[in-house]
């Protein structure tokens, strides 16, 4: 469970580390920062490019793009009164207002510290919480893997479509996807339909930049045109001023790192539902209510800091048990799988100089998005005026070039065609691509889980009573069983409002 | 077509797929047979809810699925085109000129104001996104894109 500090230290002050996290992190801004993409699709086009990498670097320069985009969903939601991300839906409420009174570059500032802030927030609690949890994990056996990546895909399907039953279906046939190739038991190929390139199975790498890359580049047709961009014109000595504001708003800061670290670390819920909580919380508790959405300092920290909070809160379940509790998380399982890496106690214990420098890392990355944020801050702002004709044409050639480069294979780039046109299909349709992918992701897994538990089963004479009976499997049946019910009255709850509307 | 009724089609065309990729299994020891097919059913059985779920759902105002925006042309199956076009072409005119023709025709074809007024910009986004990916591909990560068969 251990790690080599000088190990750490070397990796993170190596200069090709630190320019890939550079990378990543203004990638992430810019991907945070165009509305209609996302830190998810900026990760999953970035990972065929960590296969040549050493994984720490990789891992470092995906979770770069992770907080990053973070950040950058705040720029467009305060400039233009449109969220970059889902996430950043709240900072529009009073980010906009404050950049309508001229004081865009203070909310910018805001965003930017705040971020930053509730990053480090996040990523302490994840240096000190995955351990413990790690421990745990340890103690899994073949039922408990399975019931976990059960209860992994549940939660996505329940949070990542619309309806919960469509999840559900999308999530079976990414499992079914993990099934297609040669079984590893009996040696007999499955779902190959003849073809000899399906043999070794589907490649997850262009399986997840065609559902990600290519339905994001057609959503963003049918998105509206570019928007008039708030006034911007940068002062100096404004930032010493925007940090003496968040000072003084210490008690919402903290409070909504606190908000954002909890609900982050509860699998499935996300950023989203995170920065909802976070804003009403600093309005519940404010003196002055009446004041959110006119344009103040609060309501800009509360979203903020909480949505960076979330991304170390977030990565604590996926780093410690495998589950991962949103699409970037997801696709980040993805990165730790192909380049060998276990999520869970043997993570830590066989490759802890990776994780901790991963995890130490991603402070470093904090830091660069401060540095970058501040100083890029009006390269960014143009970003959000290139117009979409472009940014589609440059996903279609990076989504190809990134899924022929993995391995130089023909077959991964018609792997990422079919499923990039499948995906926008089940985008169309409500079916969500998170749950496919993750079911792909951890389809090995599951099946593994399965016969395993199967056969030990057999061996003890009960079946049932294997799969069911262990006190960890019944914790992970009934948080299953819970996440769906709670998917189920999420979305009954959501028709009888758009009824009533 | 109402979303009710794209789910109706959905989950019936879902449910046969997965009954013939069941067939599929056949042959299979039943080590490798049990999880895929065990999956399958419960898709079959998730259809049966998603289609139920369609003939009792009663909503006063029901989303509208359209593939054909607004009944005009539909924009998004020219890109697939081009898309498709560009994947299956690289292995016969090759990655750069593939990459520069459906750069310069995505642009083009998306402009809103006349086509050959942007075709200049175009060209010159098409012409730097050709470099930019010849410099990073093949100058810095060695990365051998398909030759050009036919050229």
């Amino acid at each position: 469970m251990g790690f080599d500090p000088g190990f750490v230290f070397s990796q993170l002050i190596n200069p090709m580390t630190l320019l890939l996290m550079s990378f990543g992190a203004i990638f992430g801004i810019i991907m945070g920062a165009i509305p209609g993409l996302t830190g998810t699709l900026g990760i999953a086009l970035l990972l065929p490019f960590t296969f040549g990498l050493d994984p720490t670097s990789g891992l470092l320069m995906l979770g770069a793009v992770y907080c990053g985009s973070e950040y950058g969903g705040s720029i467009p939601a305060i400039l233009i009164n449109t969220p970059g991300t889902n996430a950043a839906l709240c900072t529009t409420f009073d980010g906009h207002p404050m950049a309508k009174k001229g004081m865009a570059q203070e909310a910018l500032n805001t965003a930017l510290i705040v971020s930053i802030v509730g990053g480090f927030f996040g990523m302490i609690t994840l240096v000190f919480l995955s351990v413990p949890l790690a421990k745990i994990s340890m103690k899994f056996g073949a039922p408990e893997e399975f019931w976990l990546a059960i209860f992994a895909l549940t939660i996505i399907s329940g949070l990542s479509s619309g309806n919960v039953i469509k999840g559900v279906i999308s999530g079976f046939f990414g499992l079914i996807l993990g099934c297609v190739g040669m079984d590893p038991v009996t040696g007999v190929p499955r779902f190959t339909f003849g073809t000899l390139q399906l043999m070794g199975g589907v490649n997850i790498i262009p399986t997840l930049i065609g559902l990600f890359a290519i339905p994001q580049a057609l959503i963003l047709l049918c998105g509206k045109g570019q928007s008039s961009v708030a006034q911007f014109n940068p002062k100096k000595g404004v930032f010493i001023g925007t940090v003496i504001q968040i000072l003084k708003r210490w008690k919402v800061l903290i409070q909504s790192c606190v908000v954002g670290l909890i609900v982050g670390i509860m699998p499935g819920a996300g950023g989203n539902i995170a920065t909802f909580i976070a804003y009403s919380e600093a309005k519940r508790f404010s003196k002055k209510p009446e004041e959110y959405g006119t344009g103040i300092y609060e309501g800009v920290i509360a979203p903020e800091a909480c949505n960076n909070s979330v991304v170390g809160g977030s990565q604590i379940p996926l780093l410690t048990l495998g589950i991962p509790g949103s699409p970037p998380a997801a696709v980040l399982l993805g990165a730790l799988m192909v380049h060998g890496l276990q999520p869970g106690f043997k993570l830590f214990s066989q490759n802890g100089n990776i994780v901790f420098t991963y995890m130490i890392g991603l402070f470093v990355a904090n830091l660069l998005i401060l540095l970058y944020g501040s100083v890029l801050v009006r390269m960014f702002v143009r970003v959000l005026q290139v117009p979409r004709k472009f940014i589609i044409a440059a996903i279609i050639c990076l989504a190809i070039a990134g899924s022929y480069a993995i391995r130089t294979a023909p077959i991964d780039v018609f792997n990422m065609m079919v499923f990039g046109i499948v995906g926008y299909f089940l985008i169309k349709f409500g079916f969500g691509v998170a749950p496919m992918a993750l079911g792909l992701i951890l389809g090995k897994m599951t099946e593994e889980g399965f016969k395993l538990s199967l056969l030990i089963g057999q061996a003890k004479g009960g079946v049932v009573a294997y799969f069911f009976s262990r006190p960890a499997s019944i914790v992970l049946i009934c948080l299953t069983v819970a996440s769906l019910i709670y998917s189920f009255y999420q979305e009954h709850r959501k028709g009888k409002k758009t009824n009533e509307n | 077509m109402k979303t009710k009724t794209a789910d109706k089609y959905l989950s019936v065309f879902v449910a046969l797929g997965c009954y013939f990729l069941i067939g599929q299994l056949e042959g299979v020891p039943v080590e490798g047979r049990i999880f895929p097919s065990a999956v399958l059913w419960l898709i079959i059985i998730a259809c049966g809810v998603l289609f139920a779920q369609s003939l009792l759902k009663k909503v006063k105002k029901d989303s509208h699925f359209e593939l054909w925006e607004n009944g005009s042309f539909p924009i998004w199956l020219v890109i697939v085109v081009i898309f498709v076009s560009f994947v299956v072409g690289i292995f016969y005119i090759g990655f750069f000129t593939c990459a520069f023709l459906s750069s310069l025709l995505v642009p083009t074809i998306l402009s809103k104001k006349d086509w050959r007024a942007s075709l200049r910009i175009n060209f010159l986004f098409a012409s730097g996104l050709v470099i930019v990916f010849y410099l990073f591909f093949v100058v810095l990560m060695k990365v051998r894109f398909p030759e050009a068969l036919l050229i």
